[in-house]
């Protein structure tokens, strides 16, 4: 490749030319992987939700689940990486999640025949799942903004403490404050998280 | 009493011995198996809240594109007939504007449609150009130019025109972007590819385009496709690396360049050295994008 396009890039790699890469860079939920999967599967999905009956919206949440299932999937490696493209495994998920829609009825999206992975998740737990994911986004504007702040610095954007506190991305200048605090934080997330009865349905 | 990680025991973290205490732990305490149970779940929720909100975010960056595409699409495949017509009736008439050797080019692979696209055709002039000189002009919202407004947004730029509302609108009134020349004649090998271009599906254009690569061989087609996907991304300094040096190989394309050169320099902020690209264009009466520079100039002045 002539040209290197830095903004596409991870690890040396341009991760559009490699299913590798791209798991990985799915993986990291970079947005730029997360627009191109939805962009590969969209006009798919489109096709078999109107064929199952479903309209254009029920599409756009379809291709927004199966996004957010695959990169779920990725990272909690019940998708490992094989020769298969994560676009094949993502319409996996949009088939069942179309039957799951339609339960009795038997719906044949053809168009994803030859390109599809039988993902492995349960559609009905993740329904559930996504209701409580709803009304933990609800109470997490309970928690303070510096709280807020080092979860996602640790649990989403995945820094190392040592990483976070070299880089001054919160006020703590040692790991141990910054653990100790992101600890307090968490407690209290779990608390929140429990008086909304979230903890018990979760699966 | 012994304190556990239980950071670090989720994250897989501990020592061999550590896991092994903690797994006893959690086998005789019933009480702290819940506590760690809430916790791997508490993070779960937030990991999975947050991904959500991620994956929301990155997918509605272009709403306004989202809404239009289906009429803007059926304008585009209608206007795409008349044109197909015209040039139907161009080839017809002697003394046909077009060199004779295009007659005899198979259009279907992308090798061939490389010597097509050396050919200075029409192709690069926009909607508004291939208007009949002596047709009534539309009402243009009083602009000078006699230009009626891009049918597109500009991209939404991280860093760049993201937040600046100014910009990002001065953008928009000069955003005549257009398939590359001769697109509709690359050839099978592209054709979805120019499919998803013309449906403004550019990431996904762009992914087609990186698994072509790697199939074929290097070539200034893809390379033209790539620098415009990119461009549409808002990515104005690698489309602009993909477009350099493009016209000494291709003259053809040289006109389609110099106006998406300036859109993409533009893009990233560099008035100055846009500015000059404009002016360039501008000058030529005959450019097909002469009135878009004017309209870039004026506006910029």
């Amino acid at each position: 490749m002539p040209f290197s396009v830095p903004k596409l890039i991870s690890g040396g790699k341009n991760w559009l030319a490699d299913k590798r890469a791209f798991y990985d860079a799915l993986g990291r939920a970079e947005p730029l992987a997360i627009r191109a999967l939805a962009g590969k599967i969209s006009y798919d999905v489109k096709q078999a939700a109107l064929r199952a009956g479903l309209t254009l919206e029920d599409a756009e949440e379809l291709v927004n689940d199966a996004v957010v299932i695959t990169i779920s999937n990725i990272q909690n490696q019940s998708f490992q990486f094989t020769d298969f493209s994560p676009v094949a495994y993502t319409n996996g998920v949009v088939k069942k999640l179309i039957a799951n829609r339609l339960r009795a009825k038997n719906p044949k999206p053809e168009e994803f025949e030859d390109n599809v992975y039988t993902a492995n998740f349960d559609p009905e737990a993740y329904l559930n799942n996504k209701e409580l994911e709803a009304i933990m986004g609800q109470l997490l504007g309970k928690l303070e903004e510096n709280c807020w702040r080092l979860l996602r610095l640790k649990y989403f954007d995945n820094l190392r403490d040592k990483e976070i506190v070299e880089q001054k991305l919160t006020p703590y200048s040692s790991t141990t404050s910054l653990k100790s605090r992101r600890s307090q934080c968490l407690n209290k997330l779990i608390e929140i998280a429990k008086a909304a009865g979230l903890l018990d349905d979760f699966q | 009493m012994k304190r556990f990680d239980i950071e670090a025991y989720l994250e897989g973290s501990l020592s061999q011995e550590a896991q092994a205490a903690f797994e006893q732990e959690l086998r005789q305490n019933p009480a702290f198996a819940q506590q760690v149970e809430a916790q791997r779940k508490a993070i779960q929720l937030l990991r999975r809240q947050l991904l959500r909100e991620r994956v929301t975010t990155a997918l509605a960056e272009e709403p306004v594109r989202r809404k239009t595409r289906r009429w803007w699409w059926a304008l585009v495949g209608t206007l795409l007939i008349l044109l197909a017509g015209y040039f139907f009736i161009l080839r017809k008439k002697p003394g046909n504007p077009l060199p004779a050797n295009q007659e005899t080019v198979p259009p279907d692979t992308a090798r061939e449609n490389e010597k097509i696209l050396n050919v200075p055709s029409q192709e690069g002039k926009t909607i508004e150009d291939k208007k009949a000189p002596d047709q009534p002009q539309p009402v243009a919202e009083n602009k000078p130019s006699g230009l009626l407004p891009p049918a597109y947004p500009s991209p939404n730029v991280r860093g760049q025109n993201d937040g600046n509302e100014a910009w990002k609108a001065l953008l928009d009134k000069v955003w005549y972007t257009q398939l590359p020349p001769g697109a509709a004649r690359f050839g099978t090998s592209y054709a979805d590819i120019v499919k998803a271009l013309s449906e403004r599906e550019f990431e996904g254009a762009f992914v087609q385009l990186e698994m072509l690569e790697s199939t074929l061989p290097e070539s200034d087609t893809l390379r033209l496709l790539k620098g415009f996907c990119l461009l549409e991304m808002g990515e104005g300094s690698d489309a602009l690396r993909y477009f350099s040096k493009l016209e000494d190989k291709q003259p053809g394309w040289k006109a389609w360049l110099e106006w998406h050169r300036g859109l993409a320099l533009l893009l990233m902020g560099e008035v100055r050295k846009a500015a000059p690209e404009f002016r360039k264009i501008a000058k030529e009466k005959n450019h097909p994008f002469q009135r878009q520079s004017q309209k870039a100039l004026d506006i910029l002045e």
